[in-house]
């Protein structure tokens, strides 16, 4: 197992744990936002992604590798100031007291699977722009890679599923 | 170094839930993790028999089983009836994996401790002791995983009185200890392999798995009556 699927089951691990102090229905709240922004991220990617390609080419240029990494950083920017506004605003409850130390790890470790799986994705897509990063995967960088958010989820199921969050937070 | 990462990492997380819950909430669960450690280190290589047979036990009950042995004038036809309605019934889990056996049972093991010790009667304060208690049982849980693949980098993972850990001596299944260099965590990707489903069945049972969770969590549990 190499440094990068070290970091990032840490990271995961890291967002379990505060899972767990924050409690499930306020992780849940973050849960619907990241996928709103994965939502966006997505649908960004696949329909409309030459004239979004077309913007960036503006900034980085019009090489493919160039608008890669802009592009890898413009999405993981979104996801962490979306993720930063998410624990650090006004909380998104949904209903239940929280209490369950076993839900709210299983909630913290979900968003935990989102957020950190998605950095990995969109900068392993750009081969980890400015970072010295040994290319040399491991098998379980491999097996992982297929298992990542933005590589299984298309769009359609994101807003599906963030849709029935939202009916289940506001459903009585 | 990276496994004791992933060491440090899940006892850390072991060890915030023992302080959230208390000590005596915490001990409860390592007492009970160690428990079954030593009642998994005695099943050996009858893990993958006991997975094997429960799941041949729930489908003859699914297939009326119970029905067969429990009432007719000629139970042992109807028994018979029965097994040869539900057709050859193929193993979940192989018998050269009964690493893999292991893992889910003591994955299911832990469950229980935590369920056990999370019992209103036991839960109290946070506390350091729970916290100290926390970090004993994610050390005990994960040096159980780890051991196989820390032994191949060098490293050593005492675990405590009456278990060896997968591969020692008091394991009986031969195919066990991986030797020639492929750890657990191979094995386990080799499995999913092997059983691998396309991508769109992938995302499907990831999002009903989610929506499953949200239902449970906001709908079974115990309810506050404000929101937001």
């Amino acid at each position: 197992m190499g440094p990068i699927e070290i970091l990032f089951l840490v990271l995961m691990a890291v967002f379990g744990v505060v899972g767990v102090v924050r409690g499930y229905a306020q992780e849940l709240g973050v849960t619907t936002m990241l996928l709103l922004a994965l939502f966006i991220l997505q649908f960004i990617g696949t329909e409309v992604a030459k004239p979004f390609d077309s913007l960036l080419a503006f900034v980085a240029g019009p090489g493919t590798a160039e608008i890669g990494t802009v592009r890898a950083f413009v999405f993981s920017g979104f996801l962490i100031l979306i993720a930063f506004i998410s624990y650090q605003g006004q909380t998104l409850s949904f209903p239940g007291r929280g209490e369950s130390v076993a839900l709210s790890l299983t909630s913290g470790l979900l968003n935990g699977y989102l957020f950190a799986g998605s950095l990995w994705y969109y900068l392993g897509s750009a081969n980890w722009p400015y970072l010295n990063v040994n290319t040399n995967f491991s098998d379980f960088y491999k097996f992982a890679w297929n298992l990542l958010p933005p590589k299984i989820l298309p769009w359609p199921y994101l807003i599906g599923l963030a849709v029935f969050m939202l009916i289940m937070r506001v459903w009585k | 170094m990276g496994i004791l990462i992933l060491l440090a990492t899940m006892m850390a997380i072991f060890g915030v839930v023992g302080y959230l819950r208390g000590a005596r909430s915490s001990f409860v669960t390592a007492l009970t993790i160690w428990l079954l450690l030593v009642l998994l280190e005695r099943m050996g290589g009858k893990a993958s028999s006991l997975i094997n047979g429960l799941n041949f036990g729930i489908r003859f009950v699914l297939a009326g089983g119970l029905q067969a042995l429990g009432g007719g004038s000629n139970t042992t036809e109807s028994v018979d009836d029965v097994i040869r309605r539900m057709g050859t019934v193929p193993p979940i889990v192989s018998s050269n994996s009964s690493a893999v056996s292991l893992i889910i049972i003591l994955l299911l093991a832990t469950a229980v401790a935590f369920v056990i010790g999370g019992w209103g009667r036991f839960r109290g304060k946070p506390s350091g002791w729970g916290l100290a208690w926390g970090l004993l049982s994610g050390y005990m849980v994960s040096a159980y995983l780890l051991g196989p693949l820390a032994a191949e980098n060098g490293i050593a993972l005492p675990l405590p009185l009456g278990v060896s850990g997968i591969g020692g001596p008091a394991a009986a299944a031969p195919s066990v200890a991986p030797t020639s260099g492929t750890g657990l965590v191979d094995r386990f990707m080799q499995l999913v392999t092997a059983n691998a489903i396309d991508s769109t069945t992938l995302a499907l049972a990831i999002v009903i798995g989610i929506a499953a969770f949200v239902i449970f969590a906001t709908r079974f549990t115990n309810r506050s009556t404000k929101k937001g």
